[in-house]
């Protein structure tokens, strides 16, 4: 029960902290914003049967609660806290994830991989902020 | 001309020196003009599915008429794969994808960083891979079966990989045709079938072919306009060189060569427009020996060159096939962590009619590769019974001074492997090695070499779990049976063979998918226009128009599940001195707890590589087991699979990801590389070592072995000492060796160029199957790499 809620929280934390960054550095990076551009999708990031969801329409970013049948791309995380320590370790190595069976997938890789791109570019963003590039 | 390596020094070849450092401190760089080229023209002229064949010859030429011409200061010949003088090439019709996430960052992380500008990767994110999103090899896979089950494991990676999502290679074109008939010949031949084919498809594919053929000439003619602009503005030496080129690239590679130059630059011109064809992975050269000979030959009767002058040219070549690298994620490390695009060159063996192929080219490379000693190419030396003494002499040598290459091959097996899957004994002489080290028909071979790796140590932990998988704990493979509930081994082997066929099903199944989906997205035309066989039968190489059609099978933990088979058999199943109940617990708790058990399995059961002819019986049968299963089944162009005991770096990617084994093995740790001994296990030394390998029934192994081997420089540079190397590599070879190859490095050199890699840059060392530079591996292979047991001699 205590390891089902936490791993519900991982979920929601995660999917919330991702939205979260990503608005910081779509309002601060043009190049941010430029790979938003007509890029429309749904992830969905669930384990066991919860989920949420972070959405990409015309050039915005929303999160919602509960599963949906059929998003774009569906990340189901096998062992959150294994996927937050992969994570925090290096955040754009999805496919490490995949390798270490700690996340499964449903649908088409491009979606992961240009989730895994934003993450990068916001990673770059924060590099740049901390060498005094970014204001 | 000496033909002793130790007389060779770069000193004496300064443009060579040069070239050589030039390449060494490049930095890495993407080079997106092709993907830009390939993306933009089906943008404007869409991607007609109906066609393939003919559409892909036309974007073909259009990469090859609008390439951007780079030519570099001081080489003899002109091409080069990218822009840069060490560039990667992006694929996005295959898996190139993967590196989208680490585009933003590449070019400044700590390990490995790759350069790419903030305007290549906005290219590649907004532009190239939106427009391939559905169009992958592996999407549209994915799609037409539904996410099926094999691709799902495949995408674990832990069970096995199939490299077609990754593009066609693993062979070696008929370049001997290329040089000695030239492009044009060529065209006119399929203009003539053209005009008789049998059917839509087949004249498809020979207009297809004009236009490949027509793409790779204007390709050089461009280099050649560019050679004389270029020498316009140069110095007179240079300004003379450069027009040489200009000339020879107006000769070829449309019409036949006629000197050295002129040959390796035709050879060299059309390998730059094969990998933007399709995918950069092992496309090989061939016996370039036997290839440039004649060449060689009447360059030197006509004094246009000196021997000296020869060396320059071919190891022009040599420097050039290293222009070019794969272009993988991070997680890739641990795979091919290191890896060249393993572009092979075989010197030396047999004729097709049986006689030595040895002549003065095979020691000018042999020479070449002890001075270069570079990581392309991956230099192969055949040898045979009938080898002379001062071959072998020199062979040994040239490794000695590489430290790294030649690997060596026994021609006796090999061809006896390559006839027992079907090849004629004429062509099987002619064998050239491909990629780490599989032997393929020069020419005439559709061969996929490296089609599927396979963790045989998976299925062993599938066995021991009921189908389960212990890291994930999901049932993956069939219930085969409880481990406790075995009567006896032959129980538990039966079992071992249901998960092997199992999962072997799902890879073939798999890889013929893959396959299939090649033939409908992207044939290549242009290779197949130089694999013999596809005139005859108007056929693209994809659809099975070669003369040779297989598919390769790596196979990754031989000998790991064949100690802990031997210790099952022995131990748990035999005089039961460990219990099911103690060994699954030993396995579960990683030995802590369970020492004496982990003594018992490591120093009572018998090993493969210690000349005990019950361990190696095991380890034939498993080889046996292997390849019977794969040969279950044909690949979509009606041919074989050929099984090979050979890893890169997945030894140690795929350890990582294993459990403890019955052999003592403990969790995590590197799997043994190739059809090498598990490591610290061989303790009677390399002779016992090599007997046990030459064990193994060479005419199951079809897509070759690697056994790697270490050895101290600093021993064997001690008088007599190479003598006796020598003696045990013959030794080996009259016992039955298929295969061998030798890090030839001390210890303490390897361990303080993990602590200092500023000053190893180029510090060179065999991997399993192909080279690296030591420091560009990671850690994890370093240390398996230094852990390697030392031969004594």
């Amino acid at each position: 029960m205590l390891k089902k809620a936490r791993n519900a929280l991982i979920v929601h934390a995660m999917v919330i902290g991702i939205w979260l960054v990503f608005h910081l550095v779509k309002s601060r990076s043009a190049r941010f914003r430029k790979a938003l551009e007509q890029f429309n999708a749904i992830y969905q990031f669930r384990t066991g049967d919860t989920g949420r969801r972070l959405i990409f329409s015309d050039g915005r970013i929303k999160i919602r609660a509960g599963i949906i049948s059929a998003p774009d791309y569906e990340l189901v995380l096998l062992d959150p806290p294994g996927v937050l320590k992969r994570l925090y370790k290096n955040p754009d190595d999805v496919i490490k994830l995949l390798m270490e069976n700690k996340i499964d997938q449903r649908g088409n890789n491009f979606y992961l991989f240009k989730l895994g791109y934003l993450v990068g570019l916001c990673q770059r963003w924060f590099q740049e902020l901390f060498a005094g590039r970014n204001s | 001309m000496e033909n002793n390596s130790s007389a060779w020094n770069l000193e004496q070849y300064p443009r060579l020196k040069n070239l050589r450092n030039e390449l060494l401190s490049a930095k890495k760089s993407v080079c997106v003009e092709r993907a830009r080229l390939v993306t933009e023209y089906f943008i404007k002229n869409g991607f007609d599915e109906s066609r393939p064949v003919l559409r892909q010859a036309q974007v073909l030429r259009h990469i090859l008429e609008n390439l951007t011409p780079i030519i570099f200061n001081d080489e003899l010949l002109a091409g080069s794969t990218t822009r840069f003088r060490l560039g990667m090439v992006v694929y996005p019709e295959f898996l190139s994808l993967t590196i989208w996430p680490e585009l933003p960052t590449m070019a400044t992380r700590p390990v490995d960083p790759v350069f790419i500008s903030d305007d290549d990767a906005d290219l590649l994110a907004n532009l190239v891979f939106p427009f391939w999103k559905d169009r992958t090899i592996i999407e549209h896979v994915r799609r037409e079966g539904n996410n099926p089950d094999y691709l799902r494991l495949m995408e674990r990676i832990v069970f096995y990989a199939l490299t077609k999502a990754n593009g066609i290679s693993h062979l070696v074109p008929d370049y001997e045709t290329l040089v000695r008939r030239g492009l044009a010949a060529l065209i006119e031949e399929a203009s003539e079938r053209e005009k008789s084919a049998k059917d839509q498809e087949s004249a498809e594919f020979f207009r297809a072919e004009q236009v490949c053929f027509e793409g790779v000439i204007r390709l050089a003619r461009k280099y050649s306009a560019a050679c004389e602009k270029e020498a316009e503005r140069s110095a007179p030496e240079r300004a003379g060189e450069l027009k040489e080129i200009a000339a020879a690239l107006k000769n070829v590679p449309a019409r036949p060569a006629v000197t050295l130059q002129e040959a390796l630059q035709s050879i060299w011109i059309t390998q730059v427009a094969l990998h933007q064809e399709n995918s950069n992975m092992a496309l090989s050269f061939g016996r370039l020996d036997q290839i440039l000979y004649p060449y060689y030959k009447s360059d030197l009767a006509a004094g246009r060159i000196d021997e000296k002058r020869a060396a320059e040219l071919v190891g022009c070549l040599f420097i050039k096939m290293g222009d070019h690298l794969p272009l993988a994620p991070l997680a890739g490390q641990d795979v091919i962590g290191g890896a060249s695009t393993d572009q092979a060159v075989t010197v030396g063996g047999m004729k097709p009619d049986g006689t030595d192929g040895v002549n003065e080219l095979t020691y000018l490379m042999l020479n070449l590769s002890a001075m270069l000693a570079l990581r392309e190419p991956n230099m192969c030396a055949r040898f045979h019974k009938g080898s002379a003494p001062e071959y072998r002499q020199a062979a040994v040598e040239s490794l000695f001074h590489n430290g790294a290459a030649p690997a060596l091959y026994g021609d006796e097996q090999v061809i006896k492997a390559l006839t027992a899957h079907g090849i004629d004994l004429e062509d099987a002489r002619d064998y050239g090695l491909v990629g780490c080290v599989e032997p393929v028909c020069c020419g005439r071979s559709m061969s996929m070499t490296g089609a599927i790796m396979f963790n045989l140590a998976a299925i062993l932990e599938l066995a021991l779990n009921n189908g389960v998988y212990p890291l994930s704990g999901l049932q993956i493979g069939p219930a085969a049976g409880s481990f406790k509930e075995f009567k006896n081994f032959d129980e538990f082997l039966e079992a071992f063979k249901k998960q092997l066929d199992f999962m072997v099903d799902l890879a073939a199944i798999g890889n013929d998918h893959f396959a299939k989906a090649h033939a409908r997205l992207h044939p290549t035309p242009l290779l197949s226009g130089l694999i013999r066989g596809t005139s005859e039968s108007g056929k693209d190489v994809t659809w099975g128009g070669a003369k040779y059609n297989s598919s390769g099978v790596g196979v990754i933990g031989l000998a790991d599940v064949a100690d802990s088979l031997v210790a099952l058999k022995e131990l748990v199943f035999g005089n039961q001195t460990i219990s099911r109940d103690e060994l699954l617990a030993a396995l579960d708790d990683d030995f802590k707890g369970h020492e004496k058990t982990f003594a018992l399995l490591t120093e009572k059961a018998s090993k493969y590589g210690t000349d005990d002819p019950k361990a190696d019986q095991v380890a034939a049968e498993i080889v046996d087991l292997v390849a019977s299963s794969f040969q279950r089944r044909k690949n979509p162009r009606g041919g074989n699979y050929h099984i090979g005991l050979w890893s890169l770096t997945m030894h140690t990617g795929l350890g990582s990801l294993t459990g403890a084994l019955p052999n003592g093995r403990k969790k995590g740790r590197p799997l043994a590389s190739g059809a090498t001994p598990v490591t610290g296990v061989a303790r009677k030394g390399p002779t016992a070592s090599f007997i046990s390998t030459a064990r193994l029934p060479a005419a199951r192994i079809g897509n070759g072995m690697a056994n790697n081997h270490k050895l101290s420089k600093s021993l064997l540079g001690k008088q007599g000492k190479l003598e006796i190397f020598r003696a045990l590599i013959d030794g080996y070879f009259r016992a039955g060796g298929m295969q061998v190859q030798f890090n030839i490095r001390d210890k303490q050199t390897l361990v303080h160029a993990q602590e200092h890699p500023e000053m190893y840059r180029d510090l060179l060392v065999r991997v399993s199957g192909y080279t690296a530079y030591f420091c560009d591996l990671n850690r994890s292979m370093q240390d398996e790499i230094i852990a390697r047991v030392e031969d004594d001699i």
